[in-house]
């Protein structure tokens, strides 16, 4: 079945279609979130998160964007209302305790990896996001604009800008060795 | 040396997952049953929508009237405000629900 048959399968009920839609587009949701959000754990949770909220908004797409866009897009909020509720208990617990790095980070086996992450985690989220959307995932600039709900040009700029500072943090890091 | 745009596209595909089926049936296992139960999620928060209207309109209207056109702004910032917050009730509870 080609994706339209499957959407529509998926609309009228079909978990089995909805299923292969879950397996066709998982790597791509993941590696956004993996990416945009740089935790493991948690981007698969709100992957997990998104893709059941897709299965009941799906009666809702009506494919004027690619559906991995909006699978995208979806994550996309999810991630936010995750940040937003961080901050919250963040700031709560803020008198109590110092902050501790996330415990489940990228996997630390690869020297690169990690220059890629720290490299990463040095963006602006919305720039992590264009940059995991469009050179991870390779979605279009209004594609990614779609997902991210930001203006075309606005994306273009994170990609540009994201880009530029990903690539001289990792030079740099290159360099020194 | 700086990264080219192939490096750099590598390096943020390099730990995507490809195929997981365990993954899969971790969604799948989590999908409400039926949608018919998301059907009536959605019928519930327009029905309480239509509610909410068809009885603060009237009384919306009945008020402006008896205390003169001043206080239409209020009346209507009054109604549009109650009809929003059971609108976000009901978002809520079928949220709830849904889970």
């Amino acid at each position: 079945m080609d994706e339209t048959q499957l959407i529509a399968a998926a609309r009228a009920g079909s978990a089995e279609a909805f299923a292969a839609l879950v397996r066709r587009h998982q790597q791509a949701v993941r590696g956004f979130l993996r990416r945009a959000g740089g935790d493991v754990a948690e981007a698969d949770d709100l992957a997990q998160e998104a893709f059941i909220a897709a299965w009941s908004r799906i009666g809702a797409f009506h494919g004027r964007a690619s559906l991995r866009s909006w699978l995208c897009a979806i994550a996309w909020r999810k991630l936010q209302t995750a940040r937003r509720g961080a901050q919250r208990t963040r700031a709560r617990e803020r008198h109590v305790a110092q902050l501790e790095p996330s415990t489940t980070r990228l996997d630390p086996a690869s020297d690169a990896r990690l220059d890629l992450e720290i490299a990463l985690a040095g963006l602006e989220p919305e720039q992590r996001a264009a940059l995991a959307l469009c050179l991870g995932a390779d979605f279009s600039h209004a594609e990614a604009a779609h997902a991210l709900g930001l203006p075309l040009g606005t994306v273009k700029s994170h990609v540009a800008r994201g880009r530029a500072r990903l690539a001289q943090a990792l030079g740099a890091d290159h360099a020194a060795e | 040396m700086r990264p080219s745009e192939d490096e750099l596209r590598a390096a943020l595909l390099a730990d995507a997952p490809d195929r997981d089926e365990a993954f899969v049936a971790a969604v799948t296992s989590r999908l409400p049953q039926g949608r018919t139960v998301l059907n009536w999620s959605a019928w519930l928060r327009r029905a309480v929508l239509l509610v909410a209207l068809a009885t603060l309109a009237p009384l919306a209207a009945e008020a402006a009237a008896a205390l003169g056109r001043a206080v239409d702004a209020t009346m209507v910032a009054v109604c549009l405000t109650l009809v929003l917050s059971s609108w976000m009730a009901a978002g809520a509870v079928a949220r709830t629900l849904r889970r």
